[in-house]
């Protein structure tokens, strides 16, 4: 039990430090950014600088640097994220990224799901039994997998499902012609449940089959080709812990997540869904400030949450492990001492 | 005396020395040679050289320079013809010039990020390794905040800071955790860490080439070279009339991806698996 509260403990500590970690690399990435802090909330027209200034003093912008981190901070917990300069001039970047991040979420969930059980099942296959004539044709058809970019998978599937045989829509995340739920938490799942509008939720999910398909394919091939680097042969503990490969594999699968965001954004493109990728680059393009600033935040604690996560996963197997390997040993001895 | 004895003693210290860092280097030679030798090591070594000699002499497979490569010309998404063996792109650009250039940026690009990476994590990851072992943290919590820096915010970052081909410094931080993760793991030795780290290079810069090719098809990329990943994503555009102008640049991209990984897979390969196949 004291073994569980220290890791417990630890993992906290751990947790803390990262957090703080991300907060300074936000907000230092945030203060090279193009555009400015200030055009968000001067109305439109000609300059006034005294009100410019007046609204960087309000901003903080002014202040002695190790002041404006935790200003930056503060406002970023409590999320205080500012109001968009061009995307939609003076609304909530809150609402903006909120709705942007819960699409993305309805994106990704499921191919990762699916993703990591396909990709683990297959990737052990493809390891055993690796000598036979069989698998050098599997082994082969991974690399080539592997070498297919996510976007040219997209595109095909695309091209056969939306074009040859028009069966599934192309791109976008509704059909012609219906309106959007009420905003009412950002989901477009739960305000059309919410709303009554549930006429919504079937065509949404019709609209992002392809999308799915595709990212689907791509994390699959991903997480085959990481089982195999790590020889991913059992999944209950080795007796030999030193040599045991699932922690590892647990954590490289919670480092990946820069790739598998890379996936998605390339998706997000592919299909023109309105998810946190899409965003971003609107952001970018319009140089809205105050976006891009929160999405930097709500990226970097995301990557904060998964290794939390993944950290929480590495200390219970290691708990597991431990005690089933001294319960092995336990009957070994026993063994022992029975022929003695 | 005392002082001849000392410089003779440094010198045979220095000799050992020698002779250990020249045997390991030969053990790995004797690790690396059998896997170099397997069918999957030899394909992929092909295709990568022959990606290498027609980035350094491009002039073997066609006639327009860098120059003509990027600039505007009649005959936009034009069908593959003598003069352009395989179509032609937007402004008018000869397609397989702009994949053998593209290819050439690609490799440069994805190979100093590698050497970046390696660098970086022998400073690191020799540390890190002697952390590992002596305090028993696992090497994961360690590389943890490294491992944190996710590439999309790094390429925002470099996106807006530095040119374009200064990228490739990022890319290579980015990949430092990468590569200590496979040190921290080992015994300090040169044959114990050439042996785990040199067979996941070509798996490393493959999925270099591979993200940087995805970031070029998003249009991140901000320098005016040429763009495999931006020219697939251009060419998309007009996919049902001037399909060439895809999937050509989108082959070439596969052909090399694969002789990188199926170069990997022959480096993993044990002389008693090969021989194992060989019965099979």
């Amino acid at each position: 039990m004291e073994k569980i509260l220290k890791n417990f403990i630890f993992i906290l500590i751990f947790t803390l430090a990262l957090f703080l970690f991300a907060l300074v690399l936000s907000f230092t990435i945030s203060r090279f950014l193009p555009g400015d802090p200030a055009l968000a909330y001067l109305p439109e027209g000609p300059i006034d600088w005294d009100e410019y200034e007046a609204i960087m003093d309000q901003l903080g912008y002014n202040d002695p640097l190790i002041i404006q981190f935790f200003t930056y901070a503060f406002k970023m917990i409590l999320g205080d994220w500012g109001a968009s300069f061009s995307i939609i001039r003076g609304y909530p970047v809150q609402l903006l990224v909120t709705e942007a991040l819960l699409n993305s979420l309805d994106l990704l969930i499921v191919p990762l799901i699916i993703g990591l059980i396909l990709g683990v099942f297959l990737g052990r296959i493809s390891i055993k039994n690796s000598s036979l004539r069989s698998n050098r044709i599997v082994q082969i058809l991974s690399l080539l997998g592997l070498a297919l970019p996510v976007f040219l998978v997209g595109i095909l599937i695309q091209f056969i499902f939306g074009y040859l045989l028009p069966i599934l829509p192309l791109s976008g995340y509704k059909s012609l012609g219906l309106d959007d739920p009420p905003l009412i938490t950002g989901s477009r799942i739960i305000d059309s449940f919410l709303s009554g509008k549930f006429y919504l939720i079937p065509d949404y999910f019709y609209h992002l089959i392809l999308p799915w398909i595709t990212l689907t394919i791509s994390i699959t091939i991903f997480i085959i080709i990481l089982v195999r680097v790590y020889h991913i042969n059992h999944l209950k503990p080795s007796k030999d812990i030193e040599k045991d490969s699932i922690v590892p594999f647990i954590f490289q699968v919670g480092f990946s997540f820069g790739t598998i965001f890379a996936f998605l954004m390339i998706t997000e493109a592919i299909f023109n869904l309105n998810g946190l990728s899409h965003l971003l680059f609107l952001a970018i393009n319009n140089a809205d400030y105050w976006t891009i600033v929160a999405i930097l935040y709500v990226i970097s604690m995301s990557f904060v949450l998964i290794i939390f996560i993944f950290t929480i996963l590495f200390i219970i197997y290691r708990i597991y492990q431990r005690q089933s390997v001294s319960k092995l040993s336990n009957i070994n001895q026993m063994d022992k001492e029975v022929k003695l | 005396m005392n002082e001849s004895r000392d410089s003779e003693f440094n010198e045979k210290r220095n000799s050992d020395l020698l002779d250990k860092i020249k045997a390991e280097f030969t053990e790995l030679g004797h690790f690396l040679l059998p896997r170099l030798k397997s069918p999957y090591s030899l394909i992929g070594l092909a295709i990568i050289l022959i990606a290498i000699i027609i980035s350094i002499f491009p002039q073997i497979l066609t006639p327009y320079s860098y120059t003509e490569a990027t600039g505007i010309f009649p005959g936009a998404w034009d069908p593959p013809s003598l003069e352009h063996l395989l179509g032609q792109a937007r402004y008018g650009r000869d397609v397989l010039a702009r994949i053998i250039y593209g290819i050439s940026d690609s490799l440069l690009f994805c190979s100093l990020s590698a050497l970046v990476g390696l660098v970086g994590a022998l400073i690191i990851g020799i540390p890190i390794n002697y952390l590992n072992k002596q305090l028993n943290i696992s090497a994961e919590i360690i590389l943890a905040p490294i491992f944190m820096i996710p590439l999309p915010l790094l390429v925002i970052y470099t996106f807006f800071i530095f040119p374009g081909f200064f990228l490739y410094l990022f890319y290579g931080i980015y990949l430092i955790p990468v590569f200590t993760y496979l040190i921290v793991r080992e015994d300090l030795s040169i044959y114990e860490i050439g042996k785990k780290v040199i067979p996941y290079i070509p798996l490393i810069i493959g999925f270099t080439i591979l993200i940087y090719t995805l970031i070029g098809f998003l249009g991140l990329l901000s320098f005016s070279g040429i763009q495999i990943g931006y020219d697939i994503a251009s060419a998309r555009l007009n996919f049902i009339d001037a399909p060439w102008a895809f999937v050509f640049p989108n082959l070439a991209i596969i052909i090399v991806l694969f002789g990188f990984f199926i170069l990997y897979t022959g480096l993993q390969q044990s002389p008693e698996e090969m021989q194992e196949l060989k019965r099979a």
